[in-house]
């Protein structure tokens, strides 16, 4: 195998090391590609046998390109590999019988051997262009680029989410999916560059003899040129992300909510209009119902309010403090909240619910009227950011039983009235408002004509992307344009008609869930549930919502649970040790399902790592201090040139190709200024001598081998240090070569 | 020095409390676990007892969360309460499908149990009672989670101790079903039956179990008495079960008719839509009679009634139903909402545990439905009229991209058919795990070895002998022919399945057979044209589908109607008559298409109109080749 290094592209040891590098590194892009092809296709074939393939298709390719071998030969040899293999299995299934339980094995054997070949013969294919043709590289650069956008380019408008891999490596690790998304942009990055240097370098090995370079390249500039290239490449990587993450995780909240933000400062919105990208499953929090809610008005969707927008500014509703939003409440997650229930409140029931926040929150959000908040113990740290339950004054009387009440608060003052009724200054709202009440005098009643209109007449869509001035009404453009919007656009026409009608309204916003989803009272809620409703004040009976639900849509937030990840968090609420004992089913068959991603126990990936540096240590020792090992001094002598020699090989002084053993000793003296190698005529003349003649003493040869050493120690401390890390000198008794 | 020490250790052991156990944070006066809340519950001064006898009744009341919530606060205040273990165990397997959780707080319950009241047997009834039940929810949670041999074991334990129960026979007669053991099943249900088991469960295993040996008259007789009992509990019997697994069995001994009426009564029971099985059943009986819009109404009422329950899982059935909807959208040419279909088919996770079926039964649906419909949309671009290079360039893109991927699908479909389904047991025709309708399993088959194929399918002829069933296998065989290059021998088959095909109940595979004998000849021929008539009236969008040609008679000067005509899927010919025409005329700057067909058809006239022609024609093409499922009959 190793005679392909008698090659002559193969000649430097800077042509090795690149070579060696470069087959590494193919090898590892073919294995990883197919095992992210395996994830994504599910090949129905070992993966594990396909990685093998490959990298042997990789392995053989590279020596094979470095042999007496041509281009047309090696295609030959791969049709005929590929043929014979068909003809193998065609054969086979002409003359052997197979029944019962063995009829399709031959099948299968063929279905799994053609994968195999078609895997590992792209890997030889490309792998043998990419030895013989200088450009081949030019063109796998922008092939991988072109795999990265595609793969990537599924983030765009910030789904940081996409490809799934991302996702599910960001859950498996506890990280944010943008946090995620730039770690494996960066290493893709990262990896491109190292691999683009290397393969550029001068050193790189071409097996055409016609576009060979005659120049040769000592591996230490190539190295440092590369090593300093990758270095800047990684330092500016670093940043680079570091930057992207600071600059993105401020907008990624409100546009993968549904446009539904957590600005929680007073005169803010944490609304957005232009677009919401509610389609991520990214899950914000797991609610766990502590008891049963039978008489929910809007089964089976569940309201959670985080905060209410009660403040007209001009443009928008804004949020207007905490003493226009009592029934929120405003507090933050790991804050406790206590208060007496509103005595003027009917048609409540009181409601348990424990929260588990699986990402950060400004604001703990509870059903409807919450009276009191409690930190919970976090039950996983790693998943959860926190933890609360909250009990609720859930409203139980159905919508239909409300027709007849009046709105506000008795109790409000005109300053509060007018607060909850600041119309919007555009006439427009209560024409429409008027219209389409017109002959309906209840005012629930005229709430729900409003929310039936606009259920007909709007379409629900999560890219309006209406272009508007800095201070034009975003509104209007939905409302009185092409009646294209979401929730947020949804809640605010709602809330300026209500007003100008003289009912008192707001927009909350939270989340909306649907508890057909739940299980065991379990419901996870993703950021896609994120949501803005109107709501109308009932005396007597309070903040009541009153949203809307567009009969046409254009496109939505996928509803559906991934009941896995469900099941997950779910079972890191299971009661304590004491209570139900792990132990308790480990002897039990089939209890844990297969995980999809597997990913590899780092032990898997560290003990070969550590094996190999282990290895390379003890093989850098024998050869430095092998003559500890020797037995009579003939052995002592060759051992101690070997030492000698593979030290100097480390620091750069290497003997080269054709050159005999005194001719090195003589060059070397002379770019060193000191005499070293004395050893070397000994080696000579006891490796020609007569077998028979007298064996050399040991005491001569430490003699010699002392003056060598001392003068080695001349050279600075750091130089030694470099050169024992070197792992040049291991590769030569691999290559055929002598010292 | 010795503040120092005491310093060390201090430091040592609380690095040694983070190593084993949850880090808290000494300075967070939240960070316990919460005692406010608790104590002020109203629960806090009743006894564990006295909460575990609440949560009975609310379990009884179907108030879950209640009682969970309860028995929850029970443990907390006794963790050694095992009567709190069986009633979550209980609730975990009934109501929630949580087995894992289920099995661990009755394996818990178990060891409780035994250490209050020792090791078993017992001699008072009541410890006697608990007892039994503990088994038999550790056996039904290992049931669920496939552990069958671990369910037998217990329920060997369960007899040991001489405790007898109405549920026992069915359920040891399951998993012994499940481990293969047939006949030991058989004679446990029937024993079952003898010593007075509860006769609507036990009987329907007992039909299952005589059904799969085969002894499918004994069956049909155990499900007719299974549903009568059922029926006369009223509203408290579940007859839509035992009628689903009668019709399974009348479908498998081609009795269509009885089959169908036992899915529409089973279906248009209260509980006829607890699951998706009946429905799917029918439609899939409806496509093999090419009854696309009974197959298409059978699911819309499926989801009516379905949304009747807004709190049921949605996960059960939604997978099985897109890929229904889909096969049905395939043959009536709405291919882009057939893909859609399958697509999301294979993303739901679906839930089988409750309609004892496998998700790979479903994966082979649903892949061989994508290749099919990915091949089926690139027959549709190739007769589509493009309006320009680029959309031509761009259809040639999606075409090459289909090509692969129905590759890749049937590959995969192949594999799971062959190597995760028992060697292709899905190839005994009717089979009732099968999820597509028998008629496309050949599409996926014709790409195996013959000698294979023929192997197999002699292997199951040795023990099926339904005369019916022949003339699938043949249509297989016929396919794999022709696929394999042996045109006559291939030829010769499908005009003997198209001879013998049952009118209406084989009408699907009398079709596909039609389709394969139309892509061999030419459209000269005399047989062509009969052929294609044939299958136009069958159904529509069966031309198209496979990129064939109808011929028709023309009523069109302009020669660009014409081309753009024969680059749709007509062949203009006015050398005889046949039973369509196709008229072109332009006025008032739009073109306007007709189709007319003969009076005997039932299709009638069709009429399109557009200002672009390209545009116009692809649209002709579409409606012709398309049912529309209101103005049809």
């Amino acid at each position: 195998m190793f005679s392909n290094f008698s090659h002559p592209a193969l000649k430097t040891s800077s042509s090795k090391v690149s070579f060696a590098l470069l087959l590494a590194m193919r090898s590892a892009f073919f294995a990883l590609l197919v095992a992210l092809l395996d994830y994504a296709l599910d090949f129905g074939t070992s993966p594990t046998l396909l990685c093998s393939g490959v990298i042997v298709g990789t392995i053989v390719a590279s020596l094979l390109a470095f042999s007496n071998l041509r281009g047309r030969g090696f295609l030959l040899l791969l049709g005929l590999i590929f043929i014979l293999h068909k003809i193998a299995f065609w054969i086979g299934t002409k003359i052997i019988e197979l029944n019962g339980e063995q009829i399709f094995s031959l099948y299968h054997l063929q279905e799994h051997g053609d994968l195999l070949l078609l895997l590992s013969g792209i890997a030889a294919v490309t792998t043998w262009a990419f030895w013989w043709f200088r450009h081949v590289i030019t063109l796998e650069l922008l092939l991988m680029l072109l795999g990265c956008v595609y793969l990537l380019s599924g983030h765009r408008n910030f789904h940081f989410d996409r490809p799934q891999l991302i996702n599910t490596l960001a859950w498996h690790f506890g990280y944010s999916p943008l946090a995620m998304f730039i770690i494996v942009g960066s290493v893709a990055a990262f990896c491109l560059i190292f691999y683009a240097t290397i393969a550029s370098l001068p050193s790189k090995p071409i097996a055409d003899p016609e576009q060979r370079s005659v120049k040769v390249h000592r591996v230490r500039p190539n190295l440092l040129l590369a090593g300093s290239v990758v270095g800047i490449a990684a330092i500016l990587l670093f940043t680079i992300a570091q930057q992207l993450f600071v600059h993105y995780s401020e907008v990624v909240t409100n546009r993968l909510a549904n446009g539904v933000g957590q600005a929680d400062k007073e005169g803010l919105s944490p609304l957005g209009f232009h677009s919401a990208l509610g389609s991520t499953k990214q899950p914000a929090a797991l609610l766990r119902l502590e008891g049963d809610y039978a008489d929910n008005p809007h089964s089976p969707m569940l309201y959670l309010r985080e905060s209410a927008l009660t403040e007209f500014n001009g443009r928008e509703l804004v949020y207007g403090g905490a003493s226009w939003s009592v029934d929120a409440s405003n507090t933050k997650p790991d804050q406790p909240f206590q208060r007496d229930p509103d005595p003027i409140l009917q048609d409540r029931s009181e409601l348990v619910q424990s929260i588990y926040l699986l990402s950060d929150h400004n604001f703990a959000f509870a059903v409807d009227y919450p009276i009191s908040i409690r930190r919970l113990q976090n039950p996983n740290r790693k998943r959860f950011k926190a933890a609360y339950r909250a009990i609720s004054l859930a409203p139980s009387a159905s919508i239909e039983d409300l027709h007849y009440e009046p709105v506000g608060d008795p109790r409000w003052s005109v300053d509060e009235l007018d607060h909850y009724l600041a119309p919007h200054t555009d006439p427009r709202y209560g024409e429409l408002a008027k219209e389409v009440t017109k002959g309906i005098t209840l005012p629930v009643r005229q709430a729900a004509a409003l929310a039936k209109h606009l259920s007909k007449v709007a379409i629900y869509t999560l890219t309006p992307e209406h272009e508007l001035e800095a201070n034009e009404d975003p509104v209007a453009a939905f409302l009185f344009g092409d009646k294209r919007g979401y929730c947020v656009h949804f809640a605010h026409a709602s809330v300026y008609m209500l007003r100008s009608l003289g009912i008192p309204a707001r927009i909350a916003t939270g989340y909306l869930t649907d508890l057909s989803q739940a299980r065991d009272g379990h419901v996870l809620l993703r950021m896609s549930d994120r949501h803005a409703w109107a709501e109308i004040n009932i005396s007597g009976k309070g903040w009541i919502p009153f949203d809307t639900q567009p009969e046409q849509v254009e496109n939505f937030a996928d509803p559906q649970v991934d009941m896995n990840m469900l099941e997950e968090l779910m079972s890191m609420l299971d009661p304590d040790e004491d209570i139900l004992p792990n132990d308790v089913i480990k002897d039990e068959l089939n209890v844990y399902p297969e995980e999809s991603v597997s990913l590899p126990d780092p032990r898997v990936i560290f003990i070969p790592i550590i094996g190999t540096l282990l290895f390379m240590i003890f093989f850098k020792l024998y050869l430095r201090y092998g003559w500890l090992l020797a037995g009579n001094g003939r052995s002592q002598l060759r051992r101690s040139y070997v030492a000698l020699a593979s030290t100097l090989y480390d620091l750069g002084y290497r003997r080269q190709s054709g050159e005999t053993r005194e001719e090195y000793r003589k060059r070397l003296n002379s770019e060193v200024g000191q005499e070293l190698l004395l050893i070397t005529s000994k080696l000579n003349s006891s490796t020609y001598s007569n077998p028979e003649s007298p064996i050399v003493s040991s005491e001569e040869v430490r003699g010699l081998r002392e003056v060598d050493f001392k003068t080695l120690a001349k050279f600075p401390l750091w130089r030694r240090f470099l050169a024992f890390l070197n792992p040049s000198s291991l590769l030569v008794p691999f290559s055929g070569r002598s010292w | 020095m010795k503040k120092f020490i005491s310093i060390f250790l201090t430091c040592f052991l609380c690095l040694l409390s983070n190593a084993f156990g949850e880090i808290l944070d000494p300075l967070d006066p939240f960070d316990r676990p919460d005692s406010v809340a608790e104590s002020e519950n109203e629960d806090s001064d009743k006894s564990a007892m006295e909460l575990i006898e609440e949560a009975q009744h609310l379990l009884m009341d179907e108030r879950l969360l209640d009682a969970r919530t309860k028995l929850l606060r029970a443990l907390e205040k006794d963790p050694k309460r095992y009567e709190a273990h069986i009633l979550l165990s209980s609730y975990y397997i009934r109501h929630v499908g949580h087995f894992r959780l289920a099995l661990k707080y009755i394996k818990r319950a178990r060891q409780l149990f035994e250490e209050e009241h020792g090791p078993p047997p017992y001699s008072d009834p009541l410890q006697q009672y608990k007892h039994s039940q503990v088994l038999y929810l550790i056996s039904q949670s290992r049931l669920n989670l496939d552990n069958y041999s671990g369910a037998l074991e217990l329920l060997d334990e369960y007899s040991s101790y001489g405790y007898t129960s109405e549920w026992y026979a069915s359920s040891r007669a399951w998993i012994l079903m499940k481990l293969g053991d047939l006949d030991e099943a058989i004679k446990i249900a029937r024993t079952g039956m003898l010593a007075g088991a509860e006769p609507g469960r036990t009987l329907n295993m007992l039909g299952i179990l005589l059904s799969m040996k085969n002894e499918r008259k004994a069956a049909l007789d155990v499900f007719r008495r299974a549903v009568l009992y059922e029926t006369a509990l009223g509203r408290l019997g579940q007859p839509a079960t035992p009628l689903n697994n009668q019709g399974e069995v009348y479908k498998e001994i081609f009795n269509e008719n009885m089959a169908e009426l036992s899915w529409l009564k089973s279906t248009s029971l209260p509980d006829g839509c607890e699951h998706v099985l009946p429905a799917l059943n029918l439609a899939l009986l409806y496509i093999e009679q090419t009854n696309y819009r009974g197959a298409k109404k059978t699911l819309d009422n499926f989801e009516s009634c379905v949304a009747q329950f807004p709190l049921r899982n949605g996960e059960e059935h939604k997978a099985l139903v897109h890929l229904a909807r889909g096969r049905v959208d395939l043959h009536t040419g709405n291919v882009e909402q057939a893909i859609k279909h399958f697509e999301s088919a294979l993303e739901r996770k679906q839930w089988f545990g409750k309609i004892g079926t496998n998700i790979e039964d479903l994966q082979v649906g649903v892949l061989i439905s994508l290749a099919q419909a990915l091949e089926i949309q690139n027959n549709h671009l190739k007769k589509t009229n493009h309006p320009s290079i680029a959309a031509s360039i761009g259809s040639s893109r999606v075409q090459v991209a289909n090509r692969i991927r129905a590759w890749w699908y049937r590959r995969r479909a192949r594999q799971i058919l062959s190597e995760d389904l028992e060697n292709l047991e899905d190839i005994y025709i009717r089979h009732t795990d099968s999820m597509v309708e028998y008629p496309s399993f050949g599409y996926l088959l014709k790409d195996f070895p013959t000698r294979t194929l023929k192997n197999r399918i002699a292997l199951e002829k040795k023990t099926d002998e339904r005369r019916e069933a022949t003339l699938y296998y043949k249509g297989y065989i016929a396919e794999n022919l022709l696929r394999h290059g042996n045109r006559d021998e291939g030829i010769s088959l499908l005009r003997e399945v198209i001879s013998n095909a049952r009118s209406q109940f084989d009408d699907a595979l009398k079709l596909h057979a039609q389709i394969l004998l139309l892509q061999k000849i030419r459209t000269e021929d005399e047989a062509y044209k009969f052929l294609a008539f044939e299958a136009f009236e069958t159904a529509r969008a069966s031309i198209r589908n496979y990129g064939l040609m109808l011929p028709v008679n023309f009523q069109v000067e302009n020669s660009k109607v014409k081309n753009a005509m024969e680059n749709a899927n007509f062949t203009l010919d006015n050398s005889k008559e046949f039973p369509y025409t196709v008229s072109a005329e332009h006025s008032e700057g739009k073109h306007i298409l007709s189709f007319v067909a003969s009076k005997n058809s039932p299709i009638g006239t069709i009429k399109v109109r557009g200002e672009d022609l390209k545009q116009t024609v692809n649209k002709f093409a579409a409606t012709v080749f398309s049912p529309d499922f209101n103005d049809e009959k």
